[in-house]
């Protein structure tokens, strides 16, 4: 059962058509679950091997059922980061 | 003279700086023993604001009024005759408003690294960021590659100016300021990753992107001038690659966040665990008020550390013009932004002088060297970085303190484990470890000074006026090259209080190699007082009743604890045996504030109240009880009521005038007089000794050989003589000093059965034969019955050979 908060759930129940961009990562590796992810539907941003997992983007409902697979640790929406000076 | 204690940390490092640019003669910067240095002195009361000037005390450019305290230009020998004035309370180093980068990478001590020829040559670090201007001439031929993680067909030239900026303070050379505006590490080489927009903004995928391309690359430090608010735990993707790095053996420096001055403010990925979050200060030492404070949302201290932060001048990237753009080449920025790559810059210099050290010991090194600046460490992390202590790895490893809790008049033992990991024995001063300090004591006042040069740790403690660190040890011996010393010493609280006492490495008048380690609250409290009635004598027996001159009295108190908490005790412990006349004290046993014990007293008795006093044995549960017993050889006849207390000591009289009972001791023999002559006299003579005995008891008293008369010689027992003890016969002594072996070795009988009211003297006689000079006495016994009386007519006697 992969981490995934609450308010995540909610809102990919709320809009399963909508797209969204999440980080999702992985048990092993990210290469051999590769084909996997791709047969899903969503699209590949980024593979990583530092953390093993993906940066995604895809609908919502697909992203919810990817929540789902034993082998996805974790689900969580790809935040905006910003320069801490001015 | 100089009272370098006086010294704000902004001076201090100013004046390293200065004296090492004089000893150094580097071309950049001459600097002649006249020139000036700007200061604010602060003053003890408002009239000595401002003085006129003296040959030794410079002109005030301004005095102020919000607080006392003037600005002066001063020499360096002006400033140490300023701090030896008792009107002189501290004196800072007066920073223009604009704390430009030729200040902020002094403060931290970057220059002094530099003179020991590490200037991070070598060493990759990644900006991971708006990307970077490769063509500025601060950091031209150094950049080795640069990506695009925004936009894939992009280039990492930097459209928004922040990452340059960044770029410049890890490591810019000042080229387009005749040096001037030199970053902490003008060696480095560069790889620039642009994760972030032409406004600033990106995503954490394309950071966890770039880091991950900038690893690939060779980075061995990572710059995160950037991430998101929030609350934050450090368990998501971003904090956890940021982890990962680390792990991998990659120093990761991220900024605490512009979300201030609130708690728990510190977002993603400032809060990940293990890498080096930084917070920004100011021009005055002071925390900037809109950098993030912890803890982590779950409960972590973050920042870890604290860099200069605000307006900061560094490289302007071409064709941007953030910030307050001062020309081509420079720009002012504010932020954790800027605070977080003089930490990078910092750990440029340290792996290059170190290059087998991790991130982890690159994060020890520097925390446990920064600067306290006496803030809550959610707030300050370990205090603002100091390099250039960090560079010498002297350092504190371990700090306890132990018991956490105590009674007044307790002694709380602290350790300090200091590591020595510089090419050179440190040198130490007394105290040595194991000393121990009465709370209000300082090691001035114990009569230590502070040698100039010596290495010695420190306690301190909140509220503390007077001397800073006023219990100090030395390290028992100088610490060689990579030894590690642990300094064990003593304070003995007496005062109730609840505070944070705290430990610090001095080079005595040098430098403040670290402060505030191993904070501990420590609690002195007087233990709770007992309800009145909740803890009862429950019984009291004595016996006998009646008893012989010379027999004991025997007593039992039964205490019952009827109160919620668990009792503590002190000594003697039950069991005890007083001699009439003795008190507790008189036996060396001291009452302890808030411990329960029992006391006996009686009619007629002048001095201390309940003289014969005993703990209860150990401490004592709720709801349990227990008996406490004890004796009294009584010595005199008497008949008078005896009875029983019980006392929390110094908090409440629980009971008293328990058990009352008569206790009636019979009159026997004493002894009325004793004489002794010679008291000096020449090896070989007799020592000639007369007891008077009077039979005050109502019977006869029988007794044993020798008859009086018999001589002694020195040495002899009258075991050795051929004499024996009957049971029950009463007998006079001799006994003295030095005595080994048998009391009493030298006995007479009475002469003949002792009538009542009659008296006998006992005449007898030693010969001394070694030199001697000690005092010698007489007793009385009923032998292996009882011990009527010892310690009579005690008389110094001289032997000369």
């Amino acid at each position: 059962m992969a981490l995934i908060s609450s308010a995540l759930v909610k809102k990919l129940e709320h809009d399963p058509n909508g797209r969204i961009s999440v980080i999702v990562r992985v048990q092993g590796n990210a290469a051999a679950h590769t084909l996997q992810v791709q047969a899903m539907g969503v699209t590949i941003k980024h593979a990583y091997t530092l953390i093993p997992g993906f940066a995604l983007q895809g609908a919502c409902s697909v992203i919810l059922k990817l929540s789902k697979e034993p082998w996805v640790v974790s689900v969580e929406e790809d935040k905006q980061v910003h320069t801490m000076g001015k | 003279m100089s009272n370098p204690s006086k010294f704000h940390p902004n001076l201090v490092s100013v004046l390293e700086t200065r004296m090492l640019r004089a000893r150094t003669g580097a071309p950049s910067a001459p600097v002649a023993a006249d020139s000036k240095i700007p200061i604010i002195v602060k003053w003890r009361d408002v009239t000595s604001a401002a003085p006129a000037a003296s040959p030794q005390t410079p002109r005030a450019r301004e005095s102020f009024t919000l607080f006392p305290g003037s600005a002066h230009d001063a020499t360096r020998a002006e400033i140490d005759a300023l701090s030896d004035r008792d009107d002189v309370e501290l004196i800072w180093h007066d920073l223009p408003v604009k704390l430009f980068l030729d200040q902020s990478v002094p403060l931290i001590g970057a220059p002094l690294v530099w003179a020991q020829g590490f200037t991070g040559k070598g060493i990759k670090v990644a900006i991971v960021d708006t990307g970077i201007d490769p063509n500025h001439p601060d950091l031209t031929g150094r950049v080795l590659a640069l990506k695009n993680f925004v936009n894939s067909s992009g280039t990492g030239l930097d459209d928004h100016g922040h990452g340059t900026h960044v770029a410049g303070i890890v490591g810019g050379t000042g080229a387009a300021s005749g040096g001037r505006y030199k970053g902490v590490a003008p060696e480095v080489a560069f790889i620039a990753a642009k994760v972030l927009d032409q406004n600033g903004f990106g995503s954490d995928s394309s950071v966890i992107a770039g880091m991950e391309w900038a690893i690939q690359q060779g980075a061995q430090a990572i710059n995160l001038s950037l991430g998101n608010d929030g609350s934050c735990d450090g368990t998501d993707a971003l904090s956890v690659a940021c982890d990962a790095a680390v792990t991998s053996g990659i120093v990761v420096c991220v900024a605490a966040g512009n979300a201030g001055p609130g708690a728990s403010t510190v977002g993603s990925p400032g809060c990940a665990k293990l890498v080096i979050t930084v917070g920004a200060m100011d021009k005055t030492d002071a925390i900037a008020n809109f950098s993030s404070r912890g803890p982590t949302a779950d409960g972590r201290i973050k920042p870890d550390i604290c860099y200069p932060g605000v307006s900061i001048t560094s490289c302007r990237a071409a064709g941007t013009a953030i910030g307050g753009v001062r020309n081509n080449f420079y720009t002012v920025l504010s932020g954790t932004s800027m605070a977080t790559p003089h930490a990078v810059g910092a750990a440029a210099l340290l792996l290059q002088k170190f290059p087998a050290f991790t991130p982890a010991q690159i994060k020890d090194a520097t925390t446990s060297t920064a600067v306290n600046l006496g803030l809550d460490p959610n707030t300050q992390g370990a205090g603002r970085g100091n390099v250039y202590q960090a560079s010498l790895l002297r350092s504190i490893k371990f700090v306890s303190f132990a018991p956490t809790t105590v009674e007044p008049n307790s002694l709380i033992t602290v350790q300090i484990t200091v590591f020595n990991g510089n090419d050179q024995t440190l040198a130490t001063q007394g105290p040595n470890p194991g000393f121990v300090y009465e709370e209000g004591e300082t090691f001035y006042t114990r009569g230590f000074p502070d040698i100039p040069g010596a290495f010695r740790v420190g306690v301190d403690f909140d509220g503390r006026t007077g001397i800073d660190h006023p219990f100090r040890w030395g390290l028992g011996a100088p610490l060689l090259p990579g030894q590690t010393a642990t300094i064990t010493g003593q304070i003995r609280l007496k005062v109730p209080q609840s505070r944070n006492y705290w430990t610090g490495l001095v080079q005595e008048q040098v430098a403040w190699i670290s402060d505030r380690m191993g904070a501990q609250k420590l609690t002195v409290q007087v233990p709770q007082t007992a309800p009145p009635g909740s803890v009862v004598i429950s019984g009291v027996t004595m016996a006998p009743t009646t008893l012989n001159i010379g027999n004991y009295l025997v007593v039992a108190i039964a205490v019952h604890n009827g109160s919620a908490f668990t009792l503590t005790s002190e000594g003697p412990d039950p069991g005890f045996i007083y001699e009439e006349g003795d008190t507790f004290e008189t036996r060396g046993f001291v009452a302890k504030t808030g411990a329960f014990r029992v006391g006996l007293d009686y009619e007629g008795r002048t001095g201390i109240d309940h003289p014969f006093r005993w703990g209860l044995g150990t401490s004592l549960a709720p709801g349990q009880s227990t008996v406490v017993t004890g004796a009294i050889h009584l010595l005199t006849p008497q008949s008078r009521k005896y009875w029983a207390g019980l006392v929390q000591e110094y908090v409440q009289w629980m009971q008293d005038q328990q058990g009352a009972q008569t206790i009636a001791v019979k009159p026997g023999p004493i002894i009325t007089a004793v004489t002794f002559t010679p008291t000096s006299l020449a090896a070989g003579n007799l020592l000639n000794v007369s007891i008077t005995v009077r039979n005050d008891g109502n019977t006869t008293i029988q007794t044993q050989d020798p008859a009086p008369g018999f001589s002694y010689a020195e040495g002899e027992t009258f075991l050795s003589r051929g004499f024996a003890a009957t049971n029950g016969a009463f007998r006079v002594a001799i006994d003295f000093d030095s005595r080994s072996g048998i009391d009493h070795p030298y006995r007479w009988g009475l002469g003949a059965p002792l009538a009542p009211g009659a008296t006998a003297t006992i005449a007898g006689s030693i010969r001394l034969t070694t030199s001697q000079s000690q005092s010698y006495w007489a007793g009385l016994v009923q032998e292996q019955i009882a011990w009527l009386q010892d310690h009579q007519g005690m008389q110094a006697i001289v032997v000369t050979s």
